[in-house]
């Protein structure tokens, strides 16, 4: 008796120092943490609002279960939010031990293995991962409080007594509003079996040995219990429905019709071994090699109907290993529910027998008769790997998040709060990119608003819910789709009053430019902002959905109030009984507690193959590893390896791969790759790669690698051509020249006008006064069209800057039918120079994407690519346009210094220089081909982003292939409705810009001849990475 | 427990008897009003007191209306009289206020009161300029509006004199302006020469701030272009500059820093090549590297729609006039070179070399290009790629060509 308590408090006090303290090094950086303090944020703040104005354009908070979220925002109170959080996390720890040992004495009625397991709990591969890694507070929270129902449930399905069904149902209560997960599917795998399982004691009773319990046995016994079982079962589940009524609610009102987001729990874990270590290898741990021992366990008489629920959940948890789950659950299930969760239950439940297994080990019937068998010296050696295997297993998991991050580096929040708070900029929203979670942290601490949010469940705005993709924040990691549904919200930011983003990844400065963003100031925690002109503040009313009074009370009074109950009718029993000195009544599980002898040795040889089995795999698996990356045994491996190691930016790795006997150092490799900037070198991902070998021998071979690259702006496909080598045995390839084009000047001076605008000039808080506003520059559409290319509409035109200041223009297009409904409205991305000089011209194209047209459904492609534009089939065709343009004085990005020479026709291809003669090395230059027809009549405009920079003084060559523009219709062309800064087109620069020759554009058109068009003209956007 | 029964009671019956006496009071009797102040003319700011000889003060209000919007005021408690006073924010508005006595819901006597702005005290102006940027000439204007108000914010009387004032350089205009319908406004026509003009105004003896508006230069006029080249050879290195002359707008005006002027180059094969430059004091820089190889340019530089400027000619002579090629005994090695310039040097590096093979049928069968360093480019044909045989390579650099046919061993 005395023993068992002290493994308990053993297990308690190395749990709470071990997981207490590490949690402030590594809850914040899990993935959950922080969204769960965003909540508690917003409950600390506004109790009974559930409408929250911060994410999403707005969302509802009542799409979690609230109760760890209201919980930390209580506490929140006392000393802030990260208290709160650290503190529910050490009740959650403590919960889980205590929890576990209950599980345990239910299952087994031995409080020695009730003890061995609570300490095996504390060290359980999958609670660490879950605690430490994915920071599942809610889901810790309500598994542990499930668990700590079960022997209550137990009591009162055995015994009747209704004292227990009290209590067993406010324990379920308080599960039910801290995760809606776990209960739901806690009644079908533990709380089912458990049914089962007192059923199967109560038909024990009435015979005298395990084997005379028969079916007809057990189902008389059933129907004995029935009604307590169907008055749990029905009281628990009104619990269900009643105690987040407006969960429920709004999950009928706002069904998750979003687009599954991929999850690494749904993959094939042999294919993606990365998600196989963390969704299986990690949770099962050492557990692995015991597989035999806890099926052999499961399946015996008593824990039958565990041993199913156990199969069942490790099935659940192979993810996409193997069809069966997929089949088991429906589409609909497995792509919503994230498998893992059925390993963390399987983990779980498997503890009790993991503990029974270690109290054999240690002291029971196994130790004996290992020793026996094999020796004392086997046995302490089995048991030392058993312990190191454990001890591995927490370690390893502990310090995944330290060698492979999941986050970025913690940012310092205080400079952006300080930013949002100055000169109204919370008056807009803002996007963060490159955060990570770090982003809840963010908001939580600001009352401004973005359009993001993290929590995707909640995601409302069509934009996002039908694009896999998580958030904004992280789109580069869902490829393009990610980067496509980042594009529509950076070219339309006026729909969303997004008016700053603060960068902390520079792969999404590129898009952020080209799409007529600007860099504003870098804050002192080095985040970027940026800032789009010509944005609307938000309004001061929003909209939001309101749910009725009575809810709101629910939402915020039952949660507490559960804890509340569950914590006086349990705790206080105890205490009153305890006072009262009367013992504690003993569980009436203890009576079926079995006595361990005789340890079955086919078993124990069973399991000795299956580990030995276990171990093969392991070190297979190791095998190939290391054979993958050996990387010069062929030439595919080491041209694979050598654009591995370009995409990583590891530029040593990638020289080794270089012909030794090739002239070329590692320190002349190291310049030549630093002096490379431009697209495919500073902000491209390497996405896929094929290889096509000509001349292979078994010395040399040629190859051309087709490369497909993943950019903030578009896919990128190159080829390299290559020439491989075996050198002693080992594969190399011969370094490539560079070109080694000389400037002609060392020092060279440049002139330039730069503008500077103050802003306010005043320092006040009123609202900026009109003497500070700058006149908006005027701008003349010259020509403007509604053409049909491919199937695609477009508006196309040209703009120039007639004022005296530089311009930042947008563009915003809307497209109407003969009876002039709105059909799309639009603006323009990077077809066109988004800044520029007085007297400058831009031709312009804006192409109508997805979210663009009024009805949405019908016109998304299923999955978006920038490359293949899917047609949209209109009963409506548009036939009219109007276009607003909008100039706002730009100080920035003006650089225009980068010539256009040596120009080269042949059929259809143009090649040719971009000479740079100014002093900022340009990153990517941008080509904006306009095509005229005969009539010097503008009809389409296309783009090429080169892939390599321009540096100073120096060439880039470049090759044009001409479009065939045969097909191009053109609907409308006309000036009637175009708008600039509010005034009609017509009426600009009659003063300003009189007696326009209009003879001029014509000199800059280039004759040449294509399939459907006459003339070309070239202009050039350049795109500068490091301003200097 | 009986005592508060009865007191409950007793008190509801005191209510009752208390409504009933009420009720009958208004049913019976139709109170008369006679107002005691007949003052119709006040000033801004004056203490304005309606009074009339009846003393009901319950369910009387005084309901009065003007610009800023309609109020119900109650009376002041006073013995045998009825008054009501204006409110400041209503006392200090100029213009028609009405008021309309109520009692119990109906309309008993209304009247109206002038208050016209309070002159004598200090004047404000308030005043706008805009837009505040303007272009020389050409009769662009900016709007002055100039409204004079009292110390409350309430327009003065129309024919209120507004003295307007207007610097540009050493001349300082005024112009005395007369307000209709309370506002009074004057158009400044730009000057023609560019440049800064300050614009106030006085009324009363107050003076508003100070305003600005920029008088930007008009649209650029033709100009003329030339350049400057280290030498007239076409080594593909050195920089060419070509710069405009000073551009002006039709006024003499420089016109404004950073105008875009383009520079389209048309060489001898009809290309048209393109260089940008801003303008600085009007005038605008734009540079291009020489060509490669022999060339005849035609530059004609644009303000688009506005200017555009001479066109000039300029020859490039061949840098590169020859080369030599050198081939190893195997064949393997070729060299190309040494390239010499106009002077006999080496040129300088980067010099684009490209290499064809072809086949004895004339087929092309691979091609490399390389760059010279040190005046020389070197091509080296692997074993591993092109067998031993006979080759036909074409060389090209500098826009000339040369073939050989080759032996590879």
């Amino acid at each position: 008796m005395q023993r068992t308590n002290i493994l308990l408090i053993v297990a308690l006090f190395i749990g709470v120092a071990f997981h207490g303290s590490s949690i402030f090094f590594t809850l914040e950086t899990t993935y959950d943490a922080l969204i769960h303090l965003f909540f508690a944020d917003h409950y600390a703040n506004s109790w009974f609002e559930p409408w929250d104005y911060r994410w999403y354009t707005g969302f509802t908070v009542q799409a979690y279960p609230p109760l760890v979220h209201q919980s930390i925002g209580l506490l929140s109170h006392i000393g802030g939010l990260k208290f709160g959080m650290f503190s529910v996390a050490l009740i959650a720890i403590i919960l889980f031990i205590t929890g576990a040992y209950r599980f345990a004495l239910l299952l087994t009625g031995n409080r020695k293995i009730a003890g061995y397991t609570a300490l095996l709990a504390v060290f359980s591969s999958t609670f660490v991962e879950t605690l430490h890694i994915f920071g599942q507070l809610p889901s810790i929270v309500g598994l542990s409080v499930l668990l700590h129902s079960l022997p209550e449930i137990y009591l009162w399905v055995k015994t009747g007594r209704r004292r227990y069904l009290f209590t067993s149902l406010s324990l379920i209560a308080v599960t039910v509003t801290s995760h809606h997960v776990t209960p739901i599917f806690g009644m079908v795998f533990f709380i089912f079996p458990l049914l089962g399982m007192v059923v199967m004691d109560a038909a024990r009773d009435r015979v005298k040995t395990n084997k005379e319990i028969t079916f007809p046995v057990f189902f008389k016994e059933f129907k004995k219990l029935f009604w307590r079982i169907v008055t749990f079962g029905f009281s628990s589940l009104v619990l269900i429905v009643v105690c987040i009524l407006p969960y429920w609610i709004n999950s009928k009102k706002n069904p998750i019709t979003q687009v599954p987001i991929p999850h690494g729990s749904r993959d094939n874990f042999l294919e993606v071994t990365s998600s196989g270590l963390v969704f299986f290898m990690i949770p099962w741990g050492v557990l692995l090699f015991l597989l035999p021992y806890l099926f052999y366990r499961f399946f015996s008489k008593r824990y039958l109907f565990f041993g199913l629920s156990f199969s069942m959940l490790t099935l659940l948890g192979t993810g996409g290993t193997t069809p069966i789950p997929l089949k088991l659950l429906g589409e609909t299930a497995f792509n919503i529910l994230t498998l893992d969760r059925f390993t963390l239950w399987a983990t779980i439940m498997a503890l009790p027998l993991f503990g029974e297994f270690a109290y054999r080990m240690v002291e029971g019937d196994l130790k004996l008769f290992i020793q026996k068998r094999f020796g004392a010296v086997y046995h302490r050696i089995l048991g030392g790997l058993l312990i190191g295997g454990i001890l591995f297993m927490v370690i390893f998991t502990m310090s995944l998040g330290y060698f492979r991050p999941s986050q970025p580096q913690k940012i310092k929040m205080q400079p952006i709060l300080n930013f949002l708070n100055q000169d109204q900029h919370d008056h807009w929203r803002y996007l963060p990119l490159g955060f990570g979670d770090q982003m809840a942290w963010l908001s939580a601490q600001t009352k401004a608003m973005t359009v993001d949010g993290n929590y995707h469940s909640a995601r409302r705005l069509p934009e996002l819910t039908t694009r896999a993709i998580e958030r904004l924040e992280n789109s580069k990691f869902r490829g393009v789709e990610g980067i496509g549904s980042l594009q529509q919200f950076l070219t339309v930011p006026e729909k969303y009053n997004l008016k700053y983003i603060f960068s902390n990844d520079k792969f999404y400065d590129p898009i952020l430019y080209f799409c007529g963003w600007q860099r504003l100031q870098q804050l002192e925690n080095g985040i970027m902002v940026w800032e789009k002109l010509n944005v609307p503040p938000l309004p001061t009313i929003l909209p939001k959905e309101d749910v009725s009074i009575v809810l709101k009370l629910m939402w915020g009074i039952i949660p507490l109030l559960t804890v509340l109950i569950a914590f006086i009718i349990n705790i206080q029993w105890i205490w009153v009984r305890a006072l009262n000195s009367k013992p504690l009544p003993q569980g009436k599980f203890m009576d079926y507690a079995i006595s361990y002898t005789n340890f079955s040795k086919r078993l124990v040889t069973v399991n000795h193959f299956w580990a030995l089995l276990i171990l093969i795999i392991l070190s297979f698996g190791t095998y190939q590893f290391y054979i993958k990356n050996t990387t010069q045994i062929a030439p595919e491996n080491v041209v694979k390896a050598y654009y591995d190691a370009l995409d990583f930016k590891e530029f040593n790795r990638a020289y080794s791969y270089l012909d030794p006997k090739s002239d070329k150092s590692l320190s002349q490799y190291m310049l030549e790759v630093s002096v490379t900037d431009g697209i495919l070198s500073s902000y491209a991902k390497l996405d896929s790669i094929a290889l096509k070998f000509s001349d292979k021998s078994n010395n040399s071979a040629h190859v051309k690698v087709t490369t497909r690259w993943i950019t903030p702006l578009e896919n990128i496909y190159k080829d390299y051509f290559h020439t491989v080598i075996k050198r002693n045995g080992k594969w190399y390839i011969e370094p490539s020249d560079l070109n080694n084009d000389l400037p002609p000047d060392q020092l060279f001076t440049s002139n330039n006008t730069t503008f500077f605008n103050h802003g306010r000039r005043r320092i006040t808080t009123q609202q900026t006064h009109h003497e500070d506003i700058l006149k908006q520059p005027e701008l003349k559409i010259l020509s403007a069209k509604l053409v049909q290319y491919k199937g695609q509409y477009s508006l196309i035109g040209e703009l120039q800057n007639i004022d005296n200041v530089p311009a930042d223009v947008v563009i915003k297009g809307t497209l109407y039918n003969d009876t002039d409904k709105e059909l799309a409205k639009y603006s323009s991305k990077y077809h066109m120079k988004h800044k520029l000089m007085p007297k400058e011209t831009t031709s312009f194209r804006i192409d109508f994407e997805g979210i663009a047209w009024a009805s949405t459904k019908d016109t998304i492609p299923p999955t978006f690519d920038p490359d293949e534009f899917t047609p949209v089939t209109f009963e409506e065709q548009p036939t009219k346009f109007n276009l607003q343009c909008a100039g706002n004085v730009a100080n920035t990005d003006l650089y225009k210094e980068v010539s256009l020479q040596q120009l080269q026709f042949e059929k259809n291809k143009i090649s040719g220089i971009l000479f740079n003669s100014g002093i900022q090395e340009v990153t990517i230059p941008e080509l904006l081909i306009s095509y005229y027809d005969e009539q010097n009549q503008l009809i389409w405009v296309d783009h090429q982003f080169m892939t390599d920079g321009v540096r100073i003084q120096r060439q880039q060559f470049f090759k044009y292939e001409a479009l065939n523009l045969t097909d191009v219709k053109i609907i409308t062309s006309s000036l009637a409705n175009c708008f600039v800064n509010g005034l009609p087109n017509a009426e600009i620069g009659l003063k300003t810009f009189p007696n326009r020759n209009i003879a001029h554009p014509n000199a800059y058109l280039q004759p040449f001849s294509g399939d459907g068009f006459n003339f070309i003209k070239f202009d050039i956007n350049s795109y500068i990475g490091n301003p200097k | 427990m009986k005592n508060l029964t009865i007191c409950i009671l007793f008190f509801i019956c005191i209510l009752i008897l208390e409504c009933s006496r009420q009720a009958s009071v208004t049913e019976n009797n139709i109170p008369s009003f006679k107002l005691l102040s007949p003052q119709e003319q006040y000033t801004a700011g004056d203490q304005i007191v309606i009074a009339f000889d009846n003393d009901i003060p319950l369910k009387t209000y005084l309901v009065i209306n003007n610009s800023i919007g309609t109020s119900a005021i109650k009376p002041i408690e006073n013995k045998k009289k009825l008054s009501f006073e204006i409110p400041e924010n209503y006392a200090q508005k100029s213009g028609v206020c009405y008021w309309s006595l109520v009692h119990n819901s109906q309309i008993h006597q209304t009247g109206v009161l002038n208050l016209v702005p309070n002159s004598a005290k200090e004047t404000r102006l308030e005043s706008y300029l805009g837009p505040r940027s303007l272009t020389a000439g050409n009769g662009d204007y900016s709007m002055f509006v100039i409204i004079p108000m009292d110390i409350f914010g309430n327009p003065l009387p129309d024919n209120t004199s507004i003295i307007s004032k207007v610097q540009f350089e050493n001349e300082i205009k005024e112009t005395t302006l007369l307000t209709k319908d309370l506002i009074s406004w004057t158009t400044i026509y730009s000057p023609k020469k560019s440049g800064r003009m300050l614009v106030s105004a006085t009324s009363n003896s107050t003076d508003s701030k100070e305003f600005t508006t920029i008088v930007y230069p008009a649209n650029a006029t033709n100009f003329e272009i030339s350049y400057t080249r280290n030498h007239k050879y076409a080594d593909g290195n050195q920089v060419i500059t070509f710069k405009t002359t000073q551009l002006k707008d039709e006024f003499g005006n420089s016109i404004s820093d950073g105008t875009l002027v383009t520079f389209i180059v048309t060489n001898s094969k009809g290309a048209k090549l393109k260089a940008q430059g801003t303008t600085i004091n009007g005038i605008a820089e734009a540079r291009l590297l020489h060509p490669v190889q022999k060339e005849i340019w035609e530059v004609k530089a644009f303000v688009l729609g506005a200017a555009e400027s001479q066109k000039i000619t300029l020859n490039f002579e061949a840098s590169i006039i020859d080369f030599e090629i050198n081939i190893s005994k195997n064949g393997r090695t070729i060299t190309i070179g040494p390239l010499k310039g106009f002077m006999k040097q080496l040129v300088p590096d980067g010099i684009p070399i490209d290499l064809k093979i072809f086949d004895t049928n004339d087929k092309e069968i691979n091609s490399f290009l390389t760059s010279s360093i040190k005046g020389e480019g070197t091509f080296l044909l692997s074993q591993d790629f092109l067998p031993n045989g006979n080759y036909k390579i074409v060389l090209e650099t500098a826009g000339i060509i040369k073939s050989r046919t080759v032996l590879l061993k």
